[in-house]
């Protein structure tokens, strides 16, 4: 335990060291970190924007005239047990008091009240997620379509083909994009951490002399790394959220009233903790070669 | 404590150390001598793990050098010390941090980290710089950091590549009666050195001659020793 604290105290004293080299290279990290960063957060506010496309996605669906109102009703029953957000009902008499209620108010419909010719009618609500996708809305589509009394489902073609694009783009541009500027992130970052830590060889290869276990030279490596990965973060999601601060509103007037959200809790959380673990990364990689070399 | 057999060792095309046999003693003290490269610095970088072995067979302080996992080398180097020519000490940390260094990896407890600092470091006339960065300090005291890293461990062989080449004499003198204080404890010590005079004065000590790598002279019978 003695021996533990000594090393953990010896990580955190590294960074004091050569304090110029150190500073260079939290900049280094803090600013490459605070480009991913905004990178991520314009694509996170992207995918926002989009996939509010993607909810309240509707079908209409029109039974035929006069069909047994019974059998309806129990078909909207099973339909709220399916994959939806909701269901809004109409019989054919309050599709006809609707209809009344959007008119001026001096219409009479008194002559359909007997002979009512409109059908009931249901919108079924959903939203499509990159899981389950474009499945779940054809699946919707035919089961509705099956059901029997059911004349025609209707539906926006240009809402469907939105959603439809937004999950291509992000099955296959969004999520690789994102991986691409970690890995990207990475490697700029693990280098320049590599570069800060070849300044320590003289130091491993004397700890290495003077009979220093494996271990005990590169814990405080790790740490130092780790250290610096977190310093990085930190200040890359301070500076962030600065400009984000700056920049919140700056779409937010008519028409486009889009207001910038900052990264979610977790997104800030894993991003920090990416950092940390490619400082740790490096640094393990790092203080193997140089004790492999003395 | 030291036995070497027909050990050659080259660096590309450059054989630096041809078939050397030679063995050791507990206690013994070696002189090792010949001109620049004649192959001093590489058999002791070899008996202290920092080389590895190429051709040859060699074993120091009970370990066999040629079956020494890389993973375990720094057991061996907890009971062999070195004073390399460059010192290889750290420049930006205190005379007493340096010293300290071995010791502190090894775990053992302050009380007894003090104690042992501060006798080495009065011993070798060093105990006024303890708080001095070794970078403010003059060649030969950063020499005699080196040596007083080495010797504060109490090492049971200890292998120094010409440590009095940046001393004068009177400290060249002074840093020998430290190693014969070790000697006369138990440790076996190789010197590698240039200095006759000091050869001279180290009575009894073994005294191996090498040249282009070869062993050249020796002051006893190589086969004596059991090789």
């Amino acid at each position: 335990m003695r021996v533990f604290r000594h090393l953990l105290y010896q990580g955190i004293v590294n960074l004091g060291r050569n304090k110029w080299a150190q500073v260079f290279t939290v900049s280094a990290v803090t600013f490459v970190a605070f480009l991913a960063g905004l990178f991520l957060l314009l694509l996170f506010n992207f995918n926002l924007a989009v996939r509010s496309t993607q909810d309240g996605i509707q079908y209409q669906v029109y039974w035929q005239s006069g069909y047994s109102m019974d059998e309806i009703n129990s078909q909207w029953n099973d339909i709220r047990t399916w994959e939806i957000e909701s269901i809004r009902t109409y019989t054919p008499d309050e599709a006809l008091q609707g209809l009344v209620d959007s008119m001026s108010g001096d219409y009479d419909p008194g002559h359909l009240s007997k002979n009512n010719p409109l059908p009931a009618t249901a919108v079924v609500e959903f939203s499509l997620d990159t899981e389950q996708g474009e499945d779940l809305a054809q699946e919707i589509l035919s089961r509705l379509e099956q059901l029997s009394g059911v004349e025609r489902v209707s539906y926006n073609p240009m809402q469907m083909d939105m959603a439809r694009t937004w999950l291509a783009v992000t099955s296959k541009v969004f999520w690789p994009l994102i991986a691409f500027m970690f890995l990207i992130t990475g490697l700029v970052v693990a280098n320049t951490l590599k570069l800060n830590q070849i300044n320590r060889r003289d130091e491993v290869e004397i700890l290495s002399l003077v009979g220093a276990s494996s271990i005990y030279i590169k814990f405080p490596l790790l740490i130092t790394g780790a250290l610096q990965g977190l310093i990085g973060g930190v200040f890359s999601v301070l500076l962030l959220k600065t400009v984000h601060l700056l920049i919140k509103d700056i779409l937010n007037f008519p028409p486009i009233w889009v207001s910038i959200e900052f990264l979610p809790p977790l997104y800030t959380g894993i991003f920090v903790a990416a950092l940390v673990g490619v400082g740790i990364m490096s640094s393990f990689l790092t203080g193997k070669d140089q004790v492999r070399q003395v | 404590m030291i036995n070497v057999r027909y050990l050659s060792h080259s660096f590309g095309r450059y054989w630096a150390l041809k078939n050397i046999t030679f063995s050791l003693e507990k206690g013994d003290f070696l002189f090792l001598t010949g001109p620049s490269g004649a192959g001093k610095t590489t058999l002791m970088r070899l008996l202290h793990g920092s080389l590895p072995l190429q051709r040859g067979a060699a074993a120091i302080a009970g370990f066999d050098l040629k079956n020494l996992a890389p993973r375990k080398r720094y057991l061996l180097r907890r009971q062999v010390a070195i004073v390399f020519q460059d010192f290889k000490i750290l420049p930006d940390r205190s005379v007493w941090d340096n010293v300290a260094l071995p010791l502190i990896v090894r775990g053992m407890v302050k009380n007894q980290v003090q104690k042992r600092v501060r006798a080495v470091l009065r011993g070798l006339s060093l105990d006024r710089k303890s708080w001095c960065l070794c970078r403010e300090i003059s060649g030969g005291e950063q020499q005699r950091v080196a040596v007083a890293r080495a010797v504060v461990v109490n090492p049971k062989v200890l292998l120094a590549d010409e440590p009095t080449g940046n001393l004068d004499k009177k400290l060249s003198v002074q840093l020998m009666e430290v190693f014969r204080q070790f000697h006369v404890h138990g440790t076996t010590v190789v010197f590698a050195t240039h200095n006759e005079e000091l050869i001279r004065s180290q009575s009894g000590a073994k005294v191996l001659a090498l040249k282009d790598g070869s062993i050249a002279g020796a002051n006893w019978s190589l086969e004596e020793t059991g090789v």
